[in-house]
């Protein structure tokens, strides 16, 4: 039995596509086991209910498909998108999901991808590639970033990026700094420093990208050793093409 | 820019017909000297005859060119025709007489320069030839002159086409663009979507689903032909679309009215309310993950009618598409409607937003 979880921000849609998913060909071979109105759930869904088969609806507020799939990285499953626009369609195959349904869903339509699914499956491999360049693809079409999502276990949290103090790189992952707490996101500083507005942050050392707007002070602590003081207790050092960088954005 | 410079396609052949020209000049003039004096061809006459023909009129080409910028700088159409025709004749006689006079005293400057640099017998055929030589250059300035009328005439009326042309195409792409808001092609997307899901789970909702889409598309597209209605009517007409929408989002939609009973009859311009409740629809619950609201409000007093609309906000939402076109359209149709007398007012709170539209009560 294939277990799939159905994520559709409007109550009709998600039932219709059920009612079309229990019908007596596929309800043998398919079994819904979760349906989510919103992304935040469907990231929890996925984590603890481990689905082999998600259909995601595109349009959502506040989160939308795509960043469901940045959320979950690795853990997605095989992806089928179901929306109403096709303009996504070439984002979509980018993300290695496996189809796209343009709503509403026939009946045929739908029999045609469940085969693929099954294909797909029944192979050994039937992973789903990481989407690496997702983020970097989708963002940079929009301008610079402006909130940064963070996956913590089942959790979802909408980071502005004005709330964002610094950003320091530890192994292979970022540490993101705002006055209440730390976050953690598995993406290379590299990335950041591409996609964040370079008015507003400066990349001051291999490891630390900082928000100008928290700038408090640069302290001199050796002869080439610089540092910089941001609000709320934050330190980071500054590197010398750092400062050369620093001194031109202010 | 004159024409001939603009190219030079046009630059070559213009300056090869003017050599021609100039060869003609030559030989008539050549006859003119012949009949006057039978002295026999010298090589210094007839090198001084085409050294100081080439030169001369060559000048002359250029001194002909004002004459397009007079004709351009004074039009010769409009409201007093004759007027601009001899403000026209008068610059362009100026400017013959100009041209004619400085090329004339140039022309025997040339002449000796000519004859002392080279020894040519240049200035045999200057003085001698006055007469023919201006009749020549009246006639060579005229010509010019004439063709810049053509080229001018032709080329302003083909603007002027071009311009009533670009002109109504902006008006038909305006009333394009009425007409396929009209149909409301994304509310009817929407809402048959919604239909073919509500078919396979809730068809007996399906006969009231499709009267509120008619009854609204059929509102719709009737707003040109009206000029009035009352706010009776554009409250049913907005009833219907949300009605449409809470059936989409489910409980996430919740509407509240707050509309007082004699504000009802109070007499508006179609379309009003529309436009503000599909946007607070869209902002609000279309950024949220939230249940969101959009409440509506009228309210009367003695010389005002006051409308309000407000919906949820979420702060970390993603802002949906739309630049405030919708409300700033809304606002030239109310300035136009009651002009000084209509206000459009927004207000962004932490979790809300407002916009107000204030309008004079006419008498009913």
């Amino acid at each position: 039995m294939i277990r799939a979880l159905l994520v559709d921000d409007e109550p009709h849609a998600q039932a219709s596509l059920a009612a079309l998913l229990a019908e007596p060909n596929t309800a043998t071979t398919l079994e819904v086991v979760g349906v989510c109105s919103n992304g935040l759930e469907a990231v929890k869904a996925v984590q603890e209910l481990r689905p082999q088969l998600l259909f995601l609806d595109i349009q959502m507020p506040k989160l939308d498909g795509f960043d469901v799939l940045e959320l979950l990285g690795d853990d997605a499953p095989l992806t089928v998108f179901v929306t109403a626009y096709d303009e996504y369609a070439l984002t979509a195959f980018e993300h290695n999901a496996l189809d796209y349904l343009l709503k509403p869903v026939s009946a045929e339509r739908l029999a045609k991808t469940l085969a693929r699914v099954a294909e797909r499956l029944a192979e050994h491999h039937p992973c789903v590639s990481p989407p690496a360049s997702l983020w970097q693809a989708r963002q940079q079409a929009h301008g610079p970033l402006t909130r940064i999502l963070v996956r913590e276990r089942g959790d979802v949290h909408v980071v502005p990026v004005a709330q964002v103090i610094a950003l320091e790189a530890a192994d292979d992952y970022v540490v993101i700094h705002t006055q209440a707490r730390n976050y953690i996101k598995q993406e290379r500083l590299n990335q950041f420093e591409a996609l964040l507005d370079p008015q507003q942050f400066c990349r001051v050392h291999r490891s630390a990208i900082i928000n100008l707007n928290f700038l408090h002070s640069i302290e001199q602590d050796g002869r080439d050793q610089r540092s910089a003081k941001l609000e709320h207790n934050r330190q980071f050092p500054i590197s010398r093409s750092g400062y050369a960088r620093l001194v031109e954005s202010m | 820019m004159h024409p001939l410079f603009l190219s030079t396609r046009t630059l070559g052949p213009a300056l090869a017909l003017w050599l021609v020209i100039e060869a003609l000049v030559a030989w008539l003039a050549w006859q003119q000297h012949v009949a006057r004096a039978a002295a026999p061809p010298d090589a210094a006459t007839l090198a001084g005859l085409l050294g100081f023909i080439i030169l001369w009129y060559s000048l002359l080409l250029f001194l002909c060119l004002p004459s397009f910028y007079i004709a351009k700088r004074l039009p010769w159409r409009g409201a007093s025709a004759s007027h601009a025709m001899g403000a026209q004749l008068g610059a362009q006689l100026g400017g013959l007489v100009t041209a004619l006079t400085l090329w004339w005293f140039i022309g025997g400057a040339i002449a000796l320069l000519l004859e002392a640099a080279t020894g040519a017998h240049a200035t045999l055929w200057y003085r001698p030839l006055a007469r023919f030589h201006l009749g020549m250059g009246a006639l060579l300035y005229c010509t010019w002159l004439g063709w810049h009328w053509l080229y001018l005439d032709a080329t302003g009326e083909a603007g002027a086409e071009e311009q009533h042309l670009q002109q109504q195409l902006l008006v038909s792409e305006v009333e394009l663009q009425a007409i396929k808001a009209s149909l409301h092609p994304h509310f009817l997307y929407n809402g048959l979507n919604l239909l073919a899901n509500v078919a396979l789970v809730a068809p007996e909702k399906v006969r009231v689903l499709c009267v509120q889409m008619a009854e609204f598309l059929r509102y719709s597209l009737r707003f040109g032909e009206k000029p009035q209605t009352t706010l009776a009517e554009e409250l049913a007409h907005v009833n219907n679309y949300l009605n449409i929408e809470r059936e989409r989002c489910g409980e996430r939609l919740q509407v509240h009215w707050e509309i007082s009973d004699e504000a009802r009859s109070v007499r508006v311009f179609p379309l009003l309310l529309f436009p503000l409740v599909e946007n607070a629809v869209k902002h609000g619950i279309g950024s949220s993950i939230e249940p969101g609201f959009v409440m509506i409000q009228a309210k009367l007093s003695d010389h005002w009618l006051w409308l309000a609309v407000h919906n949820n906000l979420d702060p970390d939402g993603r802002p949906p598409h739309g630049t405030g076109q919708g409300l700033r359209a809304l606002a030239k149709r109310l300035h136009s409607h009651y002009g000084a007398q209509s206000r459009l007012t927004t207000r962004k709170l932490a979790n809300e937003f407002q916009v107000t539209v204030q309008l004079p009560r006419l008498p009913t």
